[in-house]
Formats: C-alpha cells, sequence, structure tokens
C-alpha cells in the first residue's frame, strides 16, 4: 500500500495564553504571555520559583460526575482539547465510535492532585482508609488516554505516549505514522499537563526553573536570552484530529496543514542532559521522511526552555543541520514550558501561523547568549507566508522529536508532492 | 446513632459523593438502576461507610446491597458490632 498523505482537520486546545485557536494566534500576535505568579506555592520549603503558565478556562460542571470522576485536571484539560477538535474536525458520533478512529495520547504522569490523595495515605499511614476507588484512575500515567478513550467513545488503537516533553510530539507524530500506513482512518492526537506544584520542584531540584524574576511574570522564562536563569512551569492541552488528504478532501474538511514528515530517536546518553547529536539527528529523521532539503524550511518552532543547557544545545543542533540562519523561535517564552502539552499545543501554534501569515517571536528576547549558535531569532511578529515548518521537542530520557507542518494550497492543489 | 440518622447520614453521602438530587433518593431507591451508581462508585460509598462505622465492609456482605435501605441495614449492624466488639 502506498503511504497515504497525512492532515489535520480539527484542532482543540486550552493553554495559559487562550483556549481557541482564535485567541493564542491573538496573544502570540500582540506579544500576551500567560505567566502568573503562584502565591500558593510560598509554603513549598526550599522551593525558588514562584511562576506558573495557568490555564484560566472553568471547567467546574462542564461534564457530567461520571465521566469525570476518573479525571484529574490533566485528564480534564485535555477532554476539553478533544471536544474541540473533535467539534472542529466535524467528526460526528457514529463515526468517532466506529472503530475507525484511534487515540495517540501522553502526559508526563497523572494528575499530581491524585497522587497526593493516593500516595499522601497510603505511603504515609499505611492504610486503605479514606483512599477512593478512582484516584489511581486520576493518577495513573496513561489517565488521559484512558479517560478519552471513555468519554469520546472511541474505539480505535491506543497509542499512550508518556515520554515526558515529548508526550504531546510524540503522540501527534504516532498518530502521523497510524494514518500514514494504513492502521487507522482518523486519529486523535496529542498531550495535556496540569500546574503543580509537583513538577516545578522536580525542576527546581535540578536547578533548571526560573527564579530572578518571581515578582515580574512578564520578564520570564527568556529562552536564548543572556540574561534566561530557567524555565517556567505550565499547563495546558492541545489536541489535533488527523486523517488521510483524500479522506479530508473526499469529505470537504477544512484543512489546517499536512504532516510531511516525522522523526524520533534516542540520545542514548544523558538521562536529562541534552545532546546536540541527537536532536540534530531527529531534525534529520523529519527532513527526511518528508524527502525534504532543509532548505525548504521557512521557520523552525524551537522547543526553547529557557535553561541555559538545553538552549545552547538546541540552537547549535538546528544550526548544524540547517547550516544557515533559519527563522527561529521558542513559543515557551508567552506560555511557560507545558511539559506534556508542549508538543501539541507548539504543532497546533505553528498550524496557525501558517493559516495566519505570520512568525510569532520570543519573548523576553533582548540579547541572544553569545554561547548560542547564529539562527534567524524572531523577537518581533513578521509578517510571512510560511509553506513548511519544523517543530521540535525534546525530553528526559534523551527523547527527541520533530515534526514538519507543510501548507495545503487554497485550491485544493497540494504544496508538497510527496515521497 | 437512630436508624433514622443513619438513613439522612447515607442520604447525604449519597448526594454528595454522587451528585444525586435528594428529592430522588428514598429507602427504596435502587442504587444501581434508579440511582445510576456503578462498581467504581460502590467502591467510593463503601470507602465512607468505611469512615462512618470504622469498619471494613467485607465483599461478599457488600456485593448483596441492593437499595438505600440495604445500605442503611448494614450501617446499622456493622455500628452494633463495632460497639460490642
Amino acid at each position: 500500500m502506498q503511504p497515504r498523505r497525512v492532515v489535520i482537520t480539527g484542532v482543540g486546545l486550552c493553554s495559559p495564553i487562550g483556549s481557541s485557536l482564535d485567541e493564542v494566534m491573538t496573544s502570540l500576535r500582540q506579544g500576551r504571555h500567560g505567566i502568573q505568579v503562584m502565591p500558593a506555592w510560598e509554603r513549598i520549603v526550599d522551593l525558588r520559583t514562584k511562576l506558573g503558565g495557568v490555564v484560566t478556562l472553568d471547567l467546574a460542571g462542564r461534564y457530567p460526575r461520571k465521566k469525570t470522576r476518573s479525571m484529574g485536571r490533566v485528564s480534564l484539560l485535555a477532554t476539553y482539547a478533544t471536544e474541540q477538535a473533535i467539534a472542529d474536525a466535524g467528526l460526528d458520533a457514529a463515526l468517532v465510535s466506529s472503530g475507525a478512529v484511534g487515540l495517540a495520547y501522553g502526559s508526563t504522569t497523572g494528575s499530581s492532585d491524585a497522587m497526593e490523595e493516593f500516595c499522601g495515605t497510603l505511603f504515609t499511614s499505611y492504610s486503605l482508609r479514606g483512599l477512593s476507588g478512582s484516584s489511581y484512575l486520576k493518577m495513573m500515567s496513561n489517565t488521559c488516554a484512558a479517560n478519552l478513550g471513555q468519554f469520546f467513545q472511541l474505539r480505535g488503537r491506543v497509542i499512550t505516549t508518556c515520554s515526558a516533553c515529548t508526550s504531546g510530539s510524540q503522540a501527534i507524530g504516532y498518530a502521523y505514522e497510524s494514518v500514514k500506513y494504513g492502521l487507522q482512518e482518523v486519529m486523535v492526537a496529542g498531550g495535556a499537563e496540569e500546574l503543580h506544584f509537583a513538577s516545578a520542584a522536580t525542576f527546581d531540584l535540578m536547578f533548571a526553573t526560573s527564579a530572578g524574576f518571581n515578582d515580574r511574570p512578564d520578564l520570564s522564562p527568556r529562552p536564548f536570552d543572556v540574561r534566561r536563569d530557567g524555565l517556567v512551569i505550565g499547563e495546558g492541552a492541545g489536541t489535533v484530529v488527523l486523517e488521510s488528504y483524500e479522506r479530508a478532501r473526499a469529505r470537504g474538511a477544512r484543512i489546517y496543514g499536512e504532516i510531511v514528515g516525522f522523526g524520533t530517536n534516542c540520545d542514548g546518553a544523558h538521562v536529562t542532559a541534552p545532546e546536540e547529536a541527537g536532536m540534530a539527528e531527529a531534525m534529520r529523521l523529519a527532513l527526511r521522511d518528508a524527502g525534504l532539503d532543509p532548505g525548504a524550511i521557512d521557520y523552525v518552532n524551537a522547543h526553547g526552555t529557557a535553561t541555559e543547557i538545553g538552549d545552547i544545545a538546541e540552537s547549535s543542533a538546528t544550526r548544524r543541520v540547517f547550516e544557515r540562519e533559519v527563522p527561529f523561535s521558542s513559543s515557551k517564552s508567552f506560555t511557560g514550558h507545558t511539559l506534556g502539552a508542549c508538543g501539541a499545543l507548539e504543532l497546533i501554534f505553528c498550524a496557525g501561523m501558517i493559516r495566519d501569515g505570520f512568525l510569532a517571536p520570543t519573548r523576553n528576547l533582548e540579547a541572544v547568549d553569545p554561547r548560542c549558535a547564529a539562527l534567524d531569532y524572531i523577537r518581533a511578529p513578521r509578517p510571512a507566508s510560511p509553506s513548511l515548518i519544523m517543530s521540535n521537542n525534546f525530553a528526559f530520557g534523551g527523547v527527541n522529536t520533530s515534526l514538519i507542518l507543510g501548507k495545503i494550497a487554497e485550491a485544493g492543489a497540494p504544496m508538497i508532492v510527496g515521497v | 446513632m437512630t436508624r433514622d440518622e443513619i438513613y439522612r447520614h447515607i442520604v447525604d453521602i449519597l448526594a454528595d459523593t454522587f451528585e444525586l438530587d435528594r428529592a430522588e433518593i428514598s429507602a427504596e431507591s435502587k442504587l444501581f438502576e434508579e440511582l445510576d451508581l456503578d462498581s467504581i462508585d460502590a467502591v467510593d460509598l463503601f470507602v465512607e461507610i468505611h469512615a462512618l462505622t470504622g469498619r471494613r465492609i467485607e465483599a461478599e456482605v457488600a456485593r448483596k446491597v441492593r437499595t438505600v435501605e440495604d445500605v442503611v441495614a448494614l450501617v446499622e449492624s456493622e455500628l452494633a458490632k463495632a460497639a460490642s466488639a
């Protein structure tokens, strides 16, 4: 069977800078960030960072109890994004539950609040007294996929991608492969994360969080800037609906773009320190999958977390692959690092940039760290007509992902002939 | 606790835990067919009963519970056992 071309026909999201595509695109264009001071974190002894990227959407009472009793916040955010994406794609309920629609979804972990509920009791008092039957369902690693499956009555394949900060991008990559190779007609794919001091603490312990701007949420994170001092944790969820180009055309679906390439690999080296060579190889794998030369890419959406070692390694890897000053920016300067959600959110941002004809900048990038490689660092919204965008993400465990998104011409004629 | 007090307590638990309307709950209400509880809800109901009686309910006893009245009777008997223990 010929590999099928795979397109995005639905997007849904909730993020610190908005919970619809239009809202986030306005934020990206106007430089509106979603970082807040977290007063509740003051009580956590020794936690240095006090900033978070918060989703302000009110989800209380939005869904029936029986459908949400096994959901912590991370699953609720994923449900909201997925509900939007399925509606946006115009998939009817009969198709969704027919078995033709599969699911690929991830988050770094399950709900931290549920972990506190379950482990806090069990691990300190060694008692089941007071433990709820649903705590585990909220905290298990596959909680998003499990809950989305039952909520939307999805009956196709389930791929649970819990690979830290590549959870969202891997889900989309594996969903793309599922459709491309005819394993599934339609895939719902994405990633989610809930903001919790537990994830802030993880990075704080490694001195990877921003702690020098705790009273100025507008000034951090600062990816690639010489004054950056680490990442700001955020939350959110992003979901896309993927299907074959032919199917989308046949049903007259709106197409946001075509996923033309995906590469993923593992550094096989350090568990947390990124490797320039592994990152570069993931980008090359995606280019090879797309049958493209690096010169064809109009813009690279960086992982760009604002950690010293990550920024330097990523910019160097990007320069190594592109051998030119390719346009480059990090959306995390707006949202903070949304961990399991970031790969999905950032790919949706890229689809929005193709739709709206501009490239979003890196906020707070005043002076590029001289140790970062020479690239075209975008510092203000830039009018553009990008046809091919690469979105990169990197995770603990040395997992690297690179997705390439292509524009579909208005008339329906593909920009990319495919390979 | 009188039987009446136990009943009111159980109604509170059902209403608060499962977002049920108090008006739709009666002693005869069938937990699964009428109040739409299921196996996961039952686990949470027995967690609440454990908290109320201080006694962990055995699975074979729990499985026999069908109505709100059954729950009240179970709690009454468990409280009596707890008092005589």
